[in-house]
C-alpha cells in the first residue's frame, strides 16, 4: 500500500477542543485545539467590537502545535465567559446573514455567464444548483 | 446593543462561471473576509485518492509516483455531504459509506499508450474523475505513458478529506480577495503637462487602468480602475514628472472582491456556500463545547 498523504490531522470531533483558564470571571484564557487564524482572527475582531470588552488578543504560540490562545480581558460588567459566547454568535450571525445574501444574489440570472451552454456531471445545468 | 451594523455584511455576486465566482463582499471586516477565504481553501470537504493497492505495474514510473499523480486528480464530489471521514465511520476499517474504490487496468499492446483519468473506473457514478463524463480529449489528464508490453494494474480508494490535511483536497485552486481601489486623477495638475508627458504617464501603469484620449480635449481617463493592483508605478512616475499630486490611490478596505476558481471536484457557488455552513457549524460546535465546560 502506497499511502498519498503522509500527515494525518486530529479528528474535528476531538472530546477537549476549548481549554479554559481562569482565576477571576472577567478574565480568561481559552485554549482552542485544531483552530487557527480563521477563527482567532475573526473572534478577536467581533471581541473588539464589543464595548463591554477590555482586551481581547490571540496567539498561535507555536507553528507546530494545533492549539490557537485567546485571552479576554472584560470592563468587569460581564464575564469573559460571556463575551466569548456573545462573540461567537456574532460571527454566527454575520455568518448566516452572507449565506441569506447567496441566496437572494443567485436568484439573479444576469450574474450567469456561460451556464447555458454546459451541463455538468450530474446532468443539472450550471444555474439549477441553489 | 450598537454594534449591530457589522453583523450584516453585504453580498453581491458578480458573475458566476462554470469554475469560477467573482463576488463582493462589503459591510464588513478584514478578519471575516480572511475567515471565508481560509475556510474555502482549506476546509471544504472533497473526495481523493488516498490509498492505492497496485498489482501490477512495470511503467516507468514507481508506484509511488503513480500514487501520488492519481493523488492528485479532482474528483467529482457533489456529493461529498452522503459520505463520512473514514476515522468517524462505525465500519471498522472501510466500507462504501466513508470511502470509493476505483480500478486501473490498463496494458500497452501497441507501440505506446497515454493512460489518463478515463482509464479510472469508479464504483459510484457520482465521484468520478473531474472531466471524464465530458468525452473532450482536452479535459482529460494524462497519468503515465505506457510503451509495448508494459502495464499498470491497481486498486485505488477514494476518501473525504479537506484542504489542511493535504492540499489536493482543496476544491479551491484561486481563492483570493482584492480590495477596491479608489483612484482619483488631479486633472488640475493633469492640464499642467504636455501631451507627450500625459501619454508617458498613462503607459508608466502595467496594468493599462488608465486612458489617454487624443481626440477628446487631450483628456486622461481611469479606463478601468478593478485592474489597478497597487504598483505604484503611477505614483513614481508622477513623482519623476514633479507632480507629486497627479493621482491618488487608496484601498477601500471595507469592500472585498472576491475570486474563487475551483478544480472542478465542486461548482464554485458550492464552495462559498459550503464554507459559510462550516464556519456555522464549527462556531455551534465551540459554542456547545464552551457550554459543556462551564457545567
Amino acid at each position: 500500500m502506497a499511502d498519498t498523504a503522509p500527515t494525518k490531522i486530529e479528528s474535528p470531533n476531538v472530546i477537549n477542543k476549548v481549554e479554559v483558564i481562569s482565576d477571576r470571571p472577567d478574565c480568561a484564557t481559552f485554549i482552542f485545539v485544531d483552530e487557527d487564524h480563521t477563527l482567532g482572527n475573526a473572534l478577536h475582531y467581533v471581541l473588539m467590537k464589543n464595548p463591554k470588552v477590555d482586551f481581547s488578543g490571540y496567539s498561535i504560540p507555536h507553528p507546530s502545535d494545533n492549539k490557537m490562545n485567546l485571552r479576554i480581558q472584560t470592563k468587569g460588567n460581564t464575564t469573559a465567559q460571556d463575551a466569548i459566547m456573545n462573540g461567537l454568535s456574532d460571527i454566527k450571525d454575520i455568518s448566516q446573514s452572507v449565506d441569506e445574501r447567496i441566496g437572494e444574489e443567485s436568484n439573479q440570472s444576469h450574474i450567469y455567464s456561460d451556464a447555458q451552454l454546459c451541463h455538468r456531471h450530474d446532468g443539472h445545468p450550471t444555474n439549477r444548483l441553489f | 446593543m450598537s454594534h449591530t451594523l457589522y453583523r450584516h455584511p453585504n453580498l453581491e455576486i458578480l458573475e458566476i462561471k462554470n469554475d469560477s465566482i467573482t463576488f463582493i463582499l462589503s459591510n464588513t471586516d478584514i478578519s471575516v473576509a480572511n475567515a471565508l477565504r481560509r475556510v474555502m481553501i482549506a476546509e471544504v470537504p472533497t473526495m481523493c485518492i488516498d490509498l492505492v493497492e497496485f498489482e501490477a505495474n512495470n511503467s516507468v514510473l514507481v508506484d509511488e509516483f503513480i500514487a501520488h499523480r492519481l493523488g492528485l486528480i479532482p474528483l467529482t464530489s457533489h456529493k461529498v455531504d452522503q459520505f463520512n471521514y473514514t476515522r468517524d465511520c462505525s465500519c471498522a476499517e472501510r466500507c462504501d459509506n466513508c470511502s470509493v474504490e476505483f480500478k486501473l487496468n490498463a496494458r500497452c499492446n501497441d507501440h505506446s499508450y497515454s493512460v489518463t483519468s478515463l482509464d479510472l473506473l469508479s464504483q459510484n457514478d457520482h465521484v468520478i474523475p473531474v472531466g471524464s463524463s465530458d468525452g473532450r480529449p482536452d479535459t482529460v489528464i494524462p497519468i503515465v505513458k505506457l510503451h509495448r508490453g508494459q502495464e499498470v494494474k491497481l486498486r485505488a480508494i477514494a476518501k473525504k478529506g479537506v484542504g489542511k490535511e493535504h492540499a489536493k483536497w482543496s476544491p479551491a485552486c484561486v481563492a483570493t480577495y482584492q480590495f477596491q481601489p479608489k483612484i482619483v486623477i488631479n486633472q488640475n495638475r493633469m492640464d499642467e503637462l504636455t501631451d507627450r508627458q500625459k501619454e508617458e504617464w498613462v503607459q508608466s501603469c502595467p496594468a493599462n487602468v488608465y486612458q489617454f484620449n487624443a481626440h477628446q480635449r487631450q483628456q486622461v481617463t481611469i479606463e478601468d480602475q478593478m485592474r489597478c493592483m497597487f504598483c505604484m508605478e503611477c505614483k513614481k512616475k508622477a513623482d519623476s514628472l514633479g507632480k507629486p499630486d497627479l493621482v491618488s490611490i487608496e484601498q477601500k478596505t471595507d469592500k472585498f472582491i472576491f475570486n474563487v476558481e475551483t478544480n472542478g471536484s465542486l461548482k464554485p457557488e458550492e464552495v462559498v456556500l459550503s464554507a459559510i455552513q462550516i464556519i456555522k457549524r464549527k462556531l455551534t460546535d465551540i459554542q456547545t463545547q464552551l457550554q459543556d465546560t462551564v457545567n
